[in-house]
């Protein structure tokens, strides 16, 4: 009798382990406007994004999807010219691959356990030629100057400025080289095998990069001084996870190096390790944040740390040049924190992502890897970035109103210069 | 007191043998080797320096940065890092070779 009861409920638990399976797993694969087990009345954002500015779209994205205004985004990774043409010339979300690498469509689940620093689900896109839903909002992560010239930029289709976004070297996590000069990234990737002479980085397939029109090989190289057709190295990832999975995997750790978004790098620091960069002219080498450990972004902000690009969002716009779809304008003015009465708080996502909002910069630059001049800020956010980033405090003043502020103003609960 | 004068013998020896790889380091030490440095940070801002100064006692850095050139080098309580390899290929003037 016992064995007959222990035999059953083994039975149960299978049976019911494999409709849960099944559940779980119908929602990953459906068709992007027929999701099972989701809601799909809620309206839908369709997005491509750099892949570095993925870990912001779902941490923004799951917010949305939580808030009291249900908006739900689809999004794909694409190389920051390839998202500049598709938003340059309408097109809709169709299947797509960039050489050999795919380009899966995926979507922020409804469900609130969601977790999104792991991946989000995939959904299904029409094949061409049949059109999909319109892509109606893009985020590179480079000047889009960097990309060709053609298709040329339509009048109705704006590009703004977002957050900034820095990049850098990286190698394996077992390699005693702790920085890399402007010169050695010259010689190292700008010549075949070791021709450079930029020892230790002289094998070429163990130097990493990603495609030519992606953002991080753009501003790389501009920050070498290299075009990124001229960069020697292995050929291309594919996509930043791939390029770290090639750097954690690579046989011979001191010759390893690869180029990489440093928000992701923030994610990976205990699987790889960012080298320091110094730049033409400079006199030392630095890092993004003030140390190895911390994630201030403070060298990117104050001009030290010279690989980074704003990220420029892609829109069609309306007559008065402002984002024209209700949608893809909320979620760029959450990213820039200018949306009022919103219960989503973009600004803090972008934070918290290792992004830099514009208003806590110091510095800005007119193109890819061209000279930094001050900045400053007309509504300054530096003590909210400061306190807000991982492991961050501030010493400013908390305030609810500018008359704690002693003449300066209150931004985002505290009390700024101006 | 046995243990005591172990422990300094064993001190003792770990030093010593620590100059002794230092040394055999430095004499098989060759003109392309990378030297990387960590400097200090964090000296005070009167000081002309801010995070140090060459031997004749220059300011290496920026107070008052306006310049790309004074901003990428300005005075800042970051850690930096000292790196100046020997790269062959480098023009006599430091400038960047043609690529082949």
């Amino acid at each position: 009798m016992r064995r007959m009861l222990s035999r059953a409920a083994l039975c149960c638990f299978i049976v019911a382990s494999s409709f849960v399976g099944q559940t779980a797993a119908a929602a990953d694969g459906d068709p992007c406007d027929a999701l099972t087990d989701e809601d799909n009345g809620v309206p839908t954002l369709y997005i491509e994004n750099g892949d570095t500015q993925e870990p912001l779209v779902k941490k923004i994205g799951k917010l949305l999807m939580q808030s009291k205004e249900k908006l739900r985004v689809v999004y794909r990774n694409r190389p920051t010219c390839n998202l500049r043409n598709s938003l340059f010339t309408g097109a809709t979300m169709q299947t797509v691959v960039d050489g050999t690498t795919a380009r899966p469509v995926r979507y922020i689940p409804g469900r609130a356990d969601w977790d999104p620093s792991g991946p989000a689900p995939t959904c299904t896109v029409p094949d061409p030629p049949t059109p999909g839903e319109p892509i109606v909002l893009g985020i590179g992560a480079t000047y889009l100057s960097s990309c060709p010239a053609t298709p040329a930029q339509p009048p109705d289709v704006k590009v703004f400025d977002g957050p900034v976004q820095a990049y850098g070297f990286v190698t394996h996590k077992n390699s005693s080289q702790v920085a890399i000069t402007a010169e050695e990234g010259y010689l190292a990737y700008g010549f075949t095998e070791g021709g450079g002479e930029a020892a230790p980085w002289v094998i070429q397939n163990l130097r990493f990069k990603r495609g030519n029109t992606a953002s991080t090989t753009l501003t790389m190289a501009a920050a070498i001084r290299l075009l990124p057709s001229q960069m020697k190295a292995a050929p291309d990832s594919g996509t930043s996870e791939a390029l770290i999975a090639s750097v954690m995997g690579s046989p011979n750790p001191e010759a390893t190096i690869g180029i990489l978004g440093t928000e992701l790098y923030d994610q990976r620091r205990a699987d790889i390790k960012l080298l320091a960069f110094k730049g033409f002219g400079q006199r030392y080498a630095y890092y993004p944040d003030s140390t190895p450990t911390s994630f201030d972004k403070q060298n990117v902000r104050d001009g030290h740390y010279l690989p980074w690009s704003p990220t420029p969002y892609i829109a069609k716009v309306d007559a008065k040049g402002n984002i024209a779809d209700p949608n893809a304008r909320r979620f760029y003015e959450l990213v820039m924190g200018t949306r009022a009465g919103d219960d989503v708080d973009g600004l803090l996502q972008v934070v918290t992502s290792g992004l830099v909002p514009r208003c806590a910069m110091k510095v800005t630059r007119a193109g890819e890897g061209a000279d930094l001049t001050l900045y400053s800020d007309p509504e300054p956010c530096h003590c909210f970035f400061e306190k807000n980033v991982p492991g961050g405090s501030t010493t400013c003043t908390p305030c609810t109103d500018d008359g704690l502020c002693g003449g300066g103003k209150c931004r985002h609960g505290f009390c700024e210069a101006r | 007191m046995t243990t005591t004068n172990g422990t300094i013998r064993s001190v003792l020896a770990g030093v010593f043998l620590a100059e002794c790889v230092s040394l055999a380091a430095f004499a098989c030490d060759d003109s392309t080797a990378v030297k990387e440095s960590l400097v200090d940070a964090g000296v005070p801002a009167n000081d002309a320096g801010t995070s140090g100064g060459d031997d004749a006692g220059l300011k290496d850095c920026f107070d008052d940065p306006k310049t790309h050139f004074e901003i990428i080098n300005a005075c800042t309580n970051a850690v930096r890092i000292e790196k100046n390899p020997q790269l062959s290929k480098l023009l006599p003037d430091g400038g960047l070779p043609p690529l082949e």
